[in-house]
């Protein structure tokens, strides 16, 4: 059950933060959000990986949310020809894709023949009908402006 | 100068396996169970340790410590369950060692079962549960990342563009286990396979294809570890020779899901090794043979790798070349492994080993004087060794 609302607050200097306790259903409420925001440790700095409750001294992990640029490259992919299940008829690709920021999630790449997909390529993410995290390619052309990130929370 | 080990497998033995519904994972156990005390030479009340692993994608509760009550056993002086995905089987055995090592118990049962296959449903709905990569429960099944074969691909899929693999050679490992199986009477698959039957078959998660992923089966398998002491005293009247336990290790790390942490290689196993060699007082060099857990084809590649055997990024090009084939430098998976053999997760190598220790392997015999087995599990994050050897000191 995805909460509508991601339990955080506003601390002293005006972030976003909240305890790592909370970081699946933070994630997954700003997702809801259409907004993707990643974890950063207040203490190190260091943006954290999704699984982490502590931070790196071993004291409970207390994270910062920062709203991500929406830039990724493919860490790699694969492409589900045999089919799992009647709601995801075949062949899609699952992706692993690594944000600018650094953190690695999964996630699927849309828009794009699967010919064309290469791992390295750069991505944008965006989001779905569904409301799923997904990304495309990156526009190609120097210059071109870019997308903003769904909602700003 | 020669270094003694303390334990021994002396004792092997299997339930029926089958493809059909043959029973609950709880009855092949007991099948297996008293196979192996049978096959050790030992009675029900020498068996004073117990040690029980289902596997970690069955339900919960499959197998319980209700075995011992189960399988006749009376008081015994070691009992538990062990779980850490495919690292358990290698797991239970190096505990079951470090038990005798301390004086704790002198005969353990290590024992493993699974019944996957049931009637109406396909083997790959048998492991269709989502994993959970990111670190978020339920994420990856909204993208339809069904299976563990959905987190091995992942990682072949960039080692193969990282390291300039063909599918050709990913190809290698199916083949060459093919191989060998063709010389075992117990494999399920033994049918001659060409690059031509390989690179025809159906892709299932490309890069891999049903032939790149284990061959799913019904039935249990286990061992008996002993003192070896006992097990040199009892050689004369033992049925088959004991088979000696020389170096264990073990290696986890949580997969890296962060760039600061790095590619997913080497993985843990490199911990496993480093522990291992140093515990025989061996290095890579001198491993005759290798019976390693392949639920993927890529994991025969990245144990190669991890273990020392070849260089890294061309444990591919290792394997295709014919190196670990029938009449290649270090023989892998003697038996066909989890593709050709058959898939009793952990018990696939470590049964393997124990035969071709006891020079039971027949038309696939091969130099067996000291025989690496690996298990590894989750998408590579759980990895335990051991190293074995016909020989009581090496």
């Amino acid at each position: 059950m995805i909460p509508s609302m991601p339990v955080c607050e506003r601390d002293a200097q005006g972030r976003l933060i909240s305890a790592a306790t909370h970081m699946a259903e933070n994630f997954q409420a700003f997702i809801a959000q259409r907004a993707l925001r990643i974890p950063r440790c207040i203490k190190t700095g260091a943006i954290v990986a999704l699984g982490a409750r502590r931070c790196a001294d071993g004291t409970p992990l207390v994270v910062e949310w920062l709203p991500a640029s929406g830039r990724a490259t493919l860490h790699s992919f694969v492409i589900y020809r045999q089919e799992y299940r009647s709601t995801f008829p075949v062949p899609y690709n699952v992706a692993m894709v690594e944000l600018d920021e650094g953190l690695r999630l999964v996630s699927s790449v849309t828009g794009i023949a699967e010919a064309l997909l290469k791992i390295g390529m750069d991505l944008r993410a965006d989001f779905d009908s569904a409301g799923r995290l997904v990304f495309e390619a990156a526009p190609a052309q120097a210059g071109q402006p870019e997308q903003t990130q769904g909602a700003e929370y | 100068m020669k270094r003694q080990a303390t334990s021994a497998i002396v004792g092997l033995g299997f339930s029926q396996l089958s493809r059909q519904p043959i029973g609950s994972a709880r009855t092949l156990a007991l099948d297996a169970i008293s196979a192996a005390i049978t096959d050790a030479g030992l009675a029900l009340k020498d068996i004073d340790g117990l040690l029980i692993n289902q596997s970690g994608l069955a339900p919960p509760g499959s197998l319980s410590l209700r075995l011992q009550e189960d399988a006749g056993l009376g008081s015994l002086r070691l009992l538990s369950c062990v779980e850490a995905k495919g690292a358990s089987v290698l797991q239970m055995v190096q505990q079951a060692a470090l038990a005798i090592a301390a004086g704790m118990a002198r005969n353990v049962v290590c024992v493993f079962a699974d019944a996957p296959l049931v009637a109406e449903v396909a083997g790959s709905q048998s492991y269709g549960k989502a994993s959970v990569l990111t670190g978020i429960e339920g994420w990856e099944a909204q993208y339809g990342m069904f299976g563990p074969v959905g987190a091995y691909a992942l990682l072949a899929r960039r080692y193969m563009d990282v390291f300039g693999v063909s599918e050709r050679q990913l190809a290698g490992h199916a083949l060459a286990c093919r191989l060998w199986a063709q010389d075992n009477p117990q494999a399920f698959l033994r049918k001659p396979l060409t690059l031509d039957d390989y690179l025809t078959a159906r892709k299932v998660v490309e890069p891999f294809r049903v032939l790149d992923c284990a061959f799913p089966i019904n039935g249990g398998a286990a061992v008996v570890v002993s003192a070896a002491s006992q097990a040199r005293r009892q050689a004369s009247d033992a049925a088959r020779p004991a088979v000696y336990i020389h170096g264990m290790g073990q290696g986890h790390a949580a997969a890296p899901m962060l760039r600061t942490a790095g590619e997913d290689w080497p993985t843990p196993a490199a911990l496993a090794a480093e522990t291992l060699y140093r515990m025989a007082g061996i290095g890579p060099a001198e491993v005759s043979m290798f019976q390693i857990y392949d639920a993927f084809s890529y994991c025969a590649i990245a144990a190669l790798e991890d273990f020392g055997l070849c260089d890294h990024g061309s444990g591919a090009a290792f394997i295709a070349d014919g190196n670990t084939a029938p009449g290649g430098s270090l023989p892998v998976n003697t038996g066909g492994g989890q593709l050709s053999g058959g898939y009793l997760q952990g018990m696939t190598p470590l049964a393997e080993a124990v035969i071709q220790g006891r020079g039971d392997g027949g038309a696939r015999q091969a130099r067996n004087d000291l025989i690496l087995v690996n298990g590894s599990g989750g998408r590579l994050e759980y990895h335990a060794a051991l190293l074995l050897s016909p020989h009581a000191a090496i």
